[in-house]
């Protein structure tokens, strides 16, 4: 059994060596990268690799929403780009498509900004960006993502999409302290963008759910 | 439950045939369109239908999400935590540098991906209303890396339960190891697809990160590193297995190939 298992794994492997090289070489990369960067700015290896409470010896609830909200950020991003290269291989209308690749990219963006600050501190070593601009961009992404697949998008739930947004909206005055809060200022401009990250989600898993139901059942059951 | 007749195709008697994209029409006129006033009078009559139609739907999200949050600041007045220290980023409690952590962060948003893969997957089934086993393998999957993606996350085998409850770390390793016996057994004709090698590798690389860990890390050069590098190995090799046999379900090509 063991002996039959390997022989399926070795003809597999033959089959299929892109995605093999793929999966091993994408996150090789990655730590090529990672040992490059600690190596060229003399960080200590171990900073970079381990979560940040270990490193710090903190309280382990330390971060905890700022933590779930990468995990909606990620759901949202993984959803919407597997949703577009599934509708494209499926043949399905390029703009479902293209919204969902984008909407799927800037889920990514906004994500990664999430975990590494991007809009507050990353580049102020190279050169110092103001946050607004970071912001602009944004907002001007979304705007055309929307302009440009108006129809689909208007053919989805987008009053969750919406909500989202508003939600951020919020989460920005409180940063920006246009409004007031007596306490925990912090905390309220952060659960506002969570609230907002987990809208975002249920709007893009709904949103997919459908196309892809769409889709299968335009192309028959079980896709035949 | 959503079906296909849940997606908006009715335009509830709103003509959104008004933006309907014409191949030759540019950017700026496809914006003027939107923006002219019957535009504008399309989309807040659809907005309001929609927010009417979903009304139920939205408010459950929403309300879900406030008691939550709530909770949280409650909880934190009650243990006398800064609530500002269970939202904020590490970085901004800590005031790290923004590379902190950076292969570990990146981790777990791979461990999501699987995670959301599963559940999706398991999600999409279910409303297909099919073949209760393959929706059962999805559960199993989904659970199984939501909670090693928790745990990594809130680190319950390193410092929560070693610490809070005197269990030590490698009882959880024991667990792991029993369930994705179970899990293996139960379900190798399913996880036998096409990608089965890359599913191995993605244990190989997982298991030998917790060796590492345990018995070899201190004694080499960059011990952390190694350790934590095989790991994101691990980790990616478990998403791109659980990516490719998501795309093969629901695609519904046969996933065993012999």
């Amino acid at each position: 059994m063991i002996l039959e298992i390997l022989q399926l794994s070795i003809q597999r492997i033959k089959k299929n060596y892109r995605a093999y090289l793929l999966g091993l070489g994408i996150p090789s990369f990655i730590l090529y990268l990672t040992y490059t960067i600690g190596k060229l700015k003399g960080i200590e290896l171990g900073d970079l690799t381990r979560d940040p409470n270990t490193i710090l010896k903190g309280h382990v609830y330390t971060g905890m929403i700022s933590n779930a909200g990468i995990f909606f950020w990620s759901a949202s991003a993984t959803i919407c780009l597997f949703t577009a290269v599934f509708l494209r291989i499926m043949k399905a209308d390029l703009q479902k498509v293209m919204l969902m690749a984008f909407a799927g990219l800037l889920s990514f963006i906004l994500g990664f900004d999430d975990v590494f600050q991007m809009h507050e501190k990353m580049f102020s070593d190279i050169r110092y960006v103001p946050e607004e601009l970071f912001f602009l961009a944004y907002f001007l992404c979304v705007v055309f993502i929307v302009i440009v697949c108006f129809k689909t998008f208007l053919q989805t739930d987008f009053v969750l999409w919406t909500l989202a947004l508003l939600m951020f909206l919020i989460s920005l005055v409180i940063d920006h302290e246009l409004i007031t809060v007596n306490s925990d200022h912090a905390f309220w401009e952060d659960s506002f963008k969570f609230a907002g990250i987990v809208l975002w989600m249920f709007y893009y898993l709904r949103t997919s759910m459908n196309f892809i139901l769409y889709e299968s059942k335009k192309v028959g059951e079980y896709g035949k | 439950m959503v079906n296909k007749e849940n997606y908006i195709d009715k335009n509830e008697g709103i003509p959104l045939n008004w933006f309907e994209v014409n191949k030759n029409s540019s950017f700026v006129n496809h914006l003027k369109r939107i923006l002219s006033a019957k535009g504008i009078r399309i989309i807040f009559s659809f907005f309001w239908s929609t927010f009417i139609s979903n009304f139920k739907r939205i408010s459950k999200i929403v309300i879900g999400i406030f008691i939550f949050l709530f909770s949280v600041l409650v909880i934190a007045m009650k243990l006398e935590i800064e609530p500002s220290d269970l939202s904020r980023d590490y970085g901004g409690v800590y005031h790290l540098e923004p590379y902190v952590g950076m292969l570990s962060s990146l981790g777990i948003f791979i461990w999501c991906a699987s995670v959301t893969l599963c559940w999706f997957a398991w999600y999409f089934l279910r409303t297909q209303n099919k073949d209760s086993g393959r929706k059962n393998f999805f559960l199993v999957s989904g659970l199984i890396t939501t909670i090693i993606a928790v745990d990594d996350l809130f680190q319950f085998h390193e410092i929560i339960v070693p610490d809070y409850f005197g269990i030590p770390e490698i009882s959880f390793y024991i667990v792991y190891t029993l369930t994705l016996i179970v899990f293996n057994v139960k379900y190798i004709n399913i996880l036998m697809n096409r990608y089965f090698s890359i599913l191995i590798l993605a244990y190989s690389f997982l298991a030998i990160s917790i060796l590492f860990d345990m018995f070899i890390e201190d004694h080499v050069p960059f011990g952390t590193y190694i350790e934590d590098g095989l790991k994101f190995v691990g980790i990616s090799l478990w998403s791109f297995y659980f990516f490719k046999t998501v795309d093969m379900e629901l695609r519904v090509e046969p996933v065993i190939k012999h």
